[in-house]
């Protein structure tokens, strides 16, 4: 038996054929789990539209046209003449290249236990009853070895950690590691660039402990 | 005289009647209006999107060889730009805390129900923001923008297959999110 849950949004908001919506009819009369996903999609479909009531102006509307010309006639002109090279091509590249340095280094010094005693903050209040009970008594009573059961601890969780959680890296940035004019400066990376930033940004701020 | 079709007018434009494309932009910019507005939520955000994908589209518009409909050509142009945006946000959001709005109930007090529907609209942008981008494309492409799952598959480039399963999983996710909002149990 086919499930027909994929057909459901759309027989919700009554955008199948007709053919389709007495397909989805007939199966579920004799299926209870797509009854179930019915059931659960039904009462929020209906209100997702909300934004409606929140249109802009409607002289709004009449405006955009003439800012569009705008910047077609003044990029036009500043294209042709007044933008040098070393505006467009140099800087856009110069900028991405000092992002990238940023957001790569902040999370490999973060990751480093030895660099920032901050870093650790987050990790200890990630740790479970019975790892702190164990801190408690290592650092009563084996705080002399060289690497004690908290290093231990602490070192597996960095080691296992994929990435720097956001937070840390939130931290870094109000502790004032990052230069906030360097925010001004994703407005001039182009689409591809950016795309790669937006995915190292990805990978470095799932968290796998 | 009937009005000219898309077509029509792009041919105009590409020979050189400027005013073709202010047609265009009449004709159309309400729907894509709204089309970025329900991926970037903000008034002002969408404003800068609808303008920044309509200076591409001018631009584009010079080449365009009519391979898809202008219309669709155009949506396409708009959920580029917004998810671009989105990135953009992303990364500026990441970088520089101190500019991040919170948005607070207002000054003004409001009846119960007002508040109620603000906050109900709230958790559903909230949810949909946190869809993956395709999803959310989709997602507003065939609630909102009510277009055929052919239409979105031109704009956004995958199979129609691929749209309904993207479609049911946003439509779910969105569903579960609101709900776990109102009974985080």
């Amino acid at each position: 038996m086919t499930h027909v849950d994929f057909l459901l949004p759309d027989f919700l908001t009554g955008s199948l054929s007709q053919a389709e919506t007495a397909h989805v009819q007939a199966h579920l009369e004799h299926c209870a789990r797509c009854r179930r996903e019915r059931e659960q999609l039904e009462p929020a479909m209906a209100s997702f539209n909300t934004h409606d009531n929140l249109a802009p102006h409607p002289s709004y509307f009449a405006t955009i046209l003439p800012r569009v010309r705008g910047r077609i006639d003044g990029d036009d002109s500043r294209i042709r003449w007044h933008r040098p090279l070393i505006e467009r091509v140099l800087l856009p590249i110069a900028v991405s290249a000092l992002l990238l340095f940023i957001i790569l280094s902040v999370p490999t010094e973060r990751m480093n236990p030895s660099s920032s005693r901050g870093t650790l903050k987050p990790i200890v209040q990630e740790c479970t009853q019975d790892e702190l009970t164990q801190l408690e008594s290592d650092t009563q009573f084996n705080y002399s070895g060289q690497h004690s059961v908290q290093e231990t601890i602490l070192e597996d969780r960095l080691s296992s950690a994929q990435a720097v959680p956001v937070s840390i890296l939130k931290d870094a940035i109000t502790d004032g590691e990052i230069d906030y004019a360097v925010s001004g400066m994703v407005e001039t990376l182009p689409d591809e660039e950016l795309e790669v930033v937006v995915q190292q940004l990805t990978e470095r701020t799932v968290v796998r402990l | 005289m009937s009005p000219r079709t898309d077509l029509e007018l792009v041919s105009a434009f590409q020979s050189g009647d400027e005013g073709a494309f202010n047609e265009l932009v009449l004709r159309h910019q309400e729907k894509l209006y709204w089309l970025a507005r329900r991926f970037v939520t903000d008034h002002a955000e969408a404003d800068d999107v609808l303008q920044d994908a309509l200076v591409k589209a001018y631009q584009g518009l010079k080449t365009f060889r009519g391979e898809s409909n202008v219309f669709t050509w155009f949506y396409r142009i708009t959920v580029n730009t917004s998810i671009n945006s989105l990135r953009r946000k992303r990364v500026r959001d990441f970088l520089r805390l101190d500019d991040v709005l919170i948005e607070s109930a207002g000054d003004d007090l409001q009846p119960d129900e007002v508040l109620e529907q603000d906050e109900h609209r709230r958790l559903l942008d909230e949810a949909i923001q946190q869809l993956p981008e395709k999803q959310k494309a989709v997602f507003i492409l065939r609630y909102h923008d009510e277009l055929p799952y052919e239409e979105i598959s031109q704009i956004l480039q995958t199979s129609v297959g691929g749209l309904k399963a993207n479609y049911f999983h946003a439509v779910k996710k969105v569903t579960e999110s609101i709900r776990r909002a109102h009974d985080p149990r």
